[in-house]
């Protein structure tokens, strides 16, 4: 009878259960509580909570790949979506059919602003390099700053996939603090004057253009940087699908049904990937420092970059409209609106600073695409 | 240390260059699209 019920304690979790596993379930109830209580892009860090609940629960073996005798868990199989590069494109996908590309299409050089603001990426990659991480691994973090989720997933996945949970979990609890990162900085580095700054109002943009549009796009970038294709042939797919107008029903299952499944699919496989051995180290947390620090010269960069066009053009852009570029769509050109109506009530920067919000998720691609250029196998 | 140096300053000019090459040839294009697609459809 005893020895019964020791081997029926012994095959429960609680009998397997180490410090490691008890700091992780903790610190996967904050994200879930982050996500739920404050709202912190719930849609991301919700599912990533739960898949780290689930990966670090002692005998459950969630993550683990198949045997000869066991077919393997269930997020295993999820993650091989996240591994050979499927759901963050996928994501795109939705992304694009969900993304107006007018207001950079009304004011192309907005565009400039948002390769600007990829600067943040390469500036942290020093840095990390400098705290002794190694080529592929300072890529991984670095890309945090191009406040892209999907983009960082897809490069860290391929070039530092032991760093996946952290940088992910980083890249999204950043892009929900993005109202408390940028203003301070956006203030300090301009003037009252140029925050009042008003922008004419952007032109009509045909549906000749924005039909072309995502076509040259993927031309033009497919064909400098081939391994940025996957993230931007699917992100101007779903832009296509949506402004033909000839295929509704393609473009409505890109913005809802398609992008939903696979942000359950990638958010618990990638949080599943933060388990004790992995996650609870010291380079967590320089990630995690490091992953500020690159948003935060991001959206210096931007901004700065702002300044000189607003000088170039005699005044005829608000540089807050350059922190935009760091992407993190649609929260940081909100930023922009908020902080310019604080110098003017009368400045509506919304739809100005959407264009080099889009034009930042082109760039953080783009970036992407070098590094895995210089770092992929 | 002269070795980290030169590996992120390599990495940076090469991809703060060819990210920045990839825009502004994406503006060149989305420049020329627009005149010719106004021209057309005036």
């Amino acid at each position: 009878m005893t020895a019964s019920l020791v081997a029926l304690l012994k095959s429960t979790g609680l009998s397997a259960m180490t410090l490691g596993n008890g700091v992780m379930l903790v610190i996967a109830c904050v994200l879930i509580y982050l996500a739920i209580a404050r709202k912190y892009e719930p849609l991301l860090l919700l599912p990533i909570g739960f898949g780290m609940l689930l990966a670090n629960l002692p005998l459950c073996d969630l993550m683990a790949p198949p045997t000869e005798g066991s077919t393997g868990g269930l997020v295993w199989w999820l993650y091989q979506g996240v591994k050979y590069g499927i759901f963050p494109p996928l994501i795109f996908l939705g992304i694009g059919a969900m993304t107006d590309f007018g207001p950079l299409l009304a004011n192309p050089k907005t565009i400039f602003l948002g390769a600007a603001a990829q600067f943040g990426i390469f500036a942290t990659f020093f840095g990390a390099l400098f705290l002794g991480f190694n080529s592929p691994q300072a890529a991984s973090i670095g890309i945090i700053g191009g406040a892209d989720g999907p983009t960082a997933i897809y490069l860290t996945a391929k070039l530092a996939p032991e760093l996946l949970g952290a940088v992910a979990i980083a890249a999204y609890s950043y892009m929900a603090l993005v109202p408390l990162i940028q203003p301070p900085i956006m203030k300090l580095l301009t003037t009252r004057k140029e925050r009042a700054v008003v922008m004419e109002q952007l032109r009509e943009v045909s549906r000749m253009e924005r039909i072309i549009f995502p076509i040259i796009s993927t031309l033009v970038i497919s064909l400098l940087v081939p391994p940025s294709a996957p993230l931007i042939g699917m992100l101007m797919f779903g832009n296509l699908c949506r402004e033909c107008g000839v295929v509704d029903r393609l473009s409505k299952t890109a913005q809802h049904e398609l992008i939903n499944i696979i942000t359950i699919f990638l958010g618990i496989s990638v949080g599943a990937t933060a388990s004790a051995d992995k996650f609870l180290q010291a380079g967590t947390l320089q990630i995690i420092f490091l992953g500020l620090l690159s948003f935060c010269i991001g959206t210096a960069a931007g901004v700065l970059f702002g300044k000189l066009m607003c000088y170039l053009t005699g005044g005829k852009v608000n540089p807050l409209i350059g922190s935009a570029g760091v992407s993190a769509v649609p929260m940081a050109a909100r930023v922009s609106q908020i902080v310019g109506q604080q110098a003017n009530p009368q400045n509506f920067l919304l739809m100005h600073a959407m264009g080099p919000n889009v034009a930042g998720v082109i760039g953080s691609a783009i970036a992407a695409g070098v590094l895995l250029s210089l770092y992929g196998s | 240390m002269n070795a980290i140096i030169l590996e992120g300053l390599k990495t940076t000019i090469l991809g703060m260059g060819i990210t920045c090459l990839g825009m502004g040839l994406l503006w060149l294009a989305v420049r020329i699209m627009s005149i010719v697609v106004r021209r057309v459809e005036k």
